[in-house]
């Protein structure tokens, strides 16, 4: 099985067979255009994502790299949340900052299934939530102003109420 | 450097498009709170392009909530879906009605738990391209006339859900018999029945023709459905369950939710309840309709809908794995040999039930040398066909028939040939047939049960098989069987007494080539699909079918030589029954039937309905026993019989 080199934006290399890293379709694109030689030691740089984050998604990429891909959105249907697998569960078990920079590296690298599961993965952090603990889970800022502070305020009353 | 990585790995620092594919993921509710958290949310989340599909049913379902949600939908939003928290909190505002009219690509509408002030609100201001509709729980104040009309605009709706909407009556089901997409209607406790629920639904069955999911259950209307709609052809499934098993299987009185509603609005009383009660009651004696009623494969599966929720999902309470480790041999072995599908048919369309003979004929006497003999049989082995084991009530039936005529047809003399039985037996219009044989012999003599002077019974009235829409031949050996009790016996002149000779026979059925063949449309075909191939008895039959006057029970004894090796044999058959078979068998593709709750339902509907070809029968909280379902199952070994001994999973409810 012929490997890849991918470089972080630290500049460590993780060496990975090609099959797993066409997971991204941003390498797979890049390989066929650029028609690498397969025995060629080219090095990939990818300077949006540093190492830790790149050990991850080659970790997602390697246990996932004989599944289907994954079907196509329809934005007329809704999206569930609750299909996470277990693996995934625990893969995702990391604190919050972890959690965007996989989303973004997961957008970055064009990987559409790890890019599924986080979102996912962060959906559920909010869901169910009144805007209060949203605020307190993800560390938002509220910056309406007095009234329409007031406003809200005064609609969780109302819910409270019942 | 520490509030750098903060910043960095914060929700906010994702930029606006990869925002905009997180929140997709949201659902509604969840866009509404989170839209209230920030500017940046705010601002963001009211793009239109995360308010294509909106299910806001999720509480809190304040009255803000569902304004916001509402002002979110678009021309492109393809699904709506709004839950009132009350009657009062929650509810769609009546601008939202003249707002979505046009809105052609809304599919899927929810409006739960609302009320809609029926002065303003007409069917009218609903999207006209609408596939699904939900109105469950709702409450339309003023709906006398809600739906009145409606079938032009709604062309396309699929599925409609008025779950809990006490406020429909048998009128409204006439309004909505007449959309031409309908596949799936629900309204699981709708309480409105009126005592002439049947003569609506006897018009409304003209209606639903594309109706695949009837669900009503709690409803009270099971048994006029299923006496108006037994020839549905597109029926795939009913579901009813009658109230007393609502606390059985979900701890709660239904009683006690209706009054909840009612106590809110100020409608529903326990009279409607006590009505329902008494008329709602399913028995065995509904399902004799089904008895000439066989299962034919779907040509379409089940409906899809996003709104309505199947009762009945597949099986959780592990039965079928508890029914493989106990169970080693299978149910079928009791049916011994396996017939191919057409000659089981035959021999299933002939047992009858026994609920269908008046006990009162019930003398062992009349157990005597004749024999009944099932269509299915070449001619000779069928008394002694293991099948005897199952209900082939030969004695009941004769007694049940009350004979006064018998016929004797011997064919041994006569290689056998059907088409040496005479033209012209007189009293008897024309036999028809063709190739006259000059060798025939037909006597008749009175039998011993002599019957009562039956020419004026009832039985005379019936069409041979003009009634075949209608549910009366079918019925018919319930009618004679009480019909014919009443005259007094000893009136036997009517008795035909014939002797038939074969020069009559040669000399009426010369060149009559013009054979009309038997009525049933698809007749019944033997072992052997030549037609002169099959069994003696039915060949005889078919052509005895085409006289009226057999519209009264005969019986007639058929003398032939089996499989022409000079053993003479005998076969009784009761004509009045062959009557009743002679009515073409009516296909229908019911696949799932539930009757939970029904305490009048017994084995003997499991007789009647064997044909159905069923996949789900829910027969818990009846009177059906472990041995009758296991009969059945012989005959449906795939069917999922849910009861208390097999699969015990429990209905879903929608609310």
């Amino acid at each position: 099985m012929s490997k890849i080199k991918l470089q972080s934006s630290d500049g460590e290399t993780f060496e990975v067979e090609i099959e797993i890293a066409k997971c991204s379709v941003t390498i797979k694109t890049m390989l066929e255009d650029l028609g690498m030689d397969e025995d060629e030691e080219e090095v990939v740089p990818l300077p949006n994502v540093n190492s830790a984050i790149l050990r991850k998604v080659i970790q997602w990429a390697t246990y996932h790299k004989d599944d289907p891909p994954p079907p196509e959105d329809d934005e007329n249907k809704e999206k569930r949340t609750d299909d996470i697998s277990s693996w995934d569960a625990d893969f995702l078990k990391v604190d919050q900052g972890t959690l965007f920079e996989l989303i973004l590296a997961a957008n970055y690298l064009d990987i559409k299934g790890l890019l599924d599961v986080t979102c996912k993965t962060v959906a559920n952090m909010i869901k169910g939530k009144a805007p209060e603990e949203i605020r307190k889970t993800f560390n938002i800022k509220n910056d309406f102003t007095a009234s329409e502070e007031e406003q809200v305020r005064k609609e969780n009353e109302w819910c409270e109420e019942k | 450097m520490d509030c750098d990585s903060e910043e960095k790995s914060h929700l906010l620092s994702l930029p606006d498009c990869l925002m905009m594919i997180l929140l997709s993921y949201l659902d509604s509710t969840s866009l509404y709170q989170m839209s209230r958290t920030n500017l940046y949310f705010k601002n963001i989340i009211s793009d239109l392009s995360l308010w294509r599909y909106i299910d806001a049913r999720k509480e809190p379902n304040t009255t803000e909530k569902v304004a916001y949600c509402a002002d979110r939908v678009h021309e492109k939003t393809c699904t709506a879906l709004f839950r009132a928290h009350s009657k009062k909190i929650g509810v769609v505002q009546r601008a939202f009605f003249s707002n979505i009219t046009k809105f052609d690509n809304m599919k899927i509408l929810a409006l739960e738990n609302q009320f809609i002030d029926g002065r303003y609100v007409k069917y009218s201001h609903f999207p006209r391209n609408l596939e699904e509709l939900s109105l469950r729980e709702s409450y339309i104040k003023m709906n006398r006339n809600f739906f009145k009309g409606s079938c032009e605009r709604f062309t396309k709706l699929r599925v409609l859900i008025l779950d809990g909407c006490h406020w429909t009556d048998c009128g409204f089901l006439m309004s909505i018999a007449k959309y031409e997409s309908l596949e799936i209607i629900s309204l699981v406790g709708c309480k409105s029945l009126d005592s002439d629920s049947i003569a609506y639904f006897g018009l409304a069955r003209f209606g639903y023709q594309k109706l695949k999911i009837f669900d009503c259950r709690f409803t009270g209307y099971a048994q006029s459905i299923l006496k108006s709609f037994v020839n549905n052809q597109s029926i795939l499934a009913y579901y009813f369950q009658h109230d007393r098993s609502y606390k059985l299987d979900y701890g709660d009185y239904l009683m006690d939710r209706r009054e909840r509603d009612g106590r809110k609005r100020g409608s529903d009383s326990h009279g409607c309840m006590q009505m329902c009660y008494s008329c709602s009651e399913v028995d065995d004696h509904t399902f004799i309709q089904f008895i000439n009623v066989v299962g034919v494969s779907a040509v379409s599966g089940f409906p899809r809908s996003a709104l309505y929720k199947d009762p009945y999902g597949p099986c959780t309470c592990g039965y079928k794995e508890r029914a493989l480790a106990e169970r080693d041999v299978p149910v079928q072995e009791e049916t011994a040999p396996e017939l191919d599908d057409s000659s089981k048919c035959k021999r299933r369309r002939i047992d009858l039930p026994d609920f269908l003979t008046p006990s009162e004929y019930d003398d062992e006497s009349s157990d005597d040398d004749a024999q009944w003999v099932p269509l299915d049989g070449s001619s000779g082995s069928d008394g002694k066909r293991p099948s005897g084991s199952r209900k082939r009530k030969g004695s009941k039936f004769r007694k049940l028939n009350h004979i006064r005529t018998h016929i004797v047809i011997d064919l041994s003399n006569h290689n056998n040939n059907v088409a040496s039985i005479p033209e012209d037996i007189p009293s008897f219009p024309s036999l028809v047939n063709s190739t006259p044989k000059t060798t025939s012999e037909s006597s008749q003599s009175s039998d011993d049960d002599d019957g009562g002077g039956g020419g004026a019974g009832p039985a005379k009235k019936r069409k041979r098989d003009g009634g075949s829409n209608e549910a009366t031949p079918r019925r018919s050996p319930r009618v004679s069987s009480s019909g014919m009790a009443p005259p007094p016996r000893g009136d036997t002149d009517e008795e035909i007494e014939n002797e038939l000779t074969p020069e009559k026979s040669a000399a009426g059925g010369g060149g009559r080539d013009d054979v009309s063949p038997a009525p049933s449309p698809e007749p019944p075909q033997g072992p052997s699909n030549a037609r002169n191939e099959l069994p003696v008895a039915e060949q005889v039959l078919r052509r005895l079918m085409n006289i009226d006057r057999l519209n009264d029970p005969f019986r007639v004894q058929i003398i032939s030589m089996e499989n022409n090796q000079g053993r003479r044999e005998e076969q009784d058959i009761y004509l009045q029954h062959l009557q009743m078979e002679a009515v073409p068998e009516k296909k229908i593709p019911l696949k799932r039937l539930s009757l939970r709750g029904y305490l009048k339902i017994t084995d003997k509907i499991l007789t009647c309905i064997k044909d159905l070809s069923l996949d789900l029968l829910d027969l818990t909280y009846t009177q059906c026993t472990v041995e009758g379902i296991n009969n059945f199952l012989s005959y449906n070994p795939n069917c999922r019989i849910v009861h208390n001994k097999f699969c015990t999973c429990k209905p879903s409810l929608p609310f």
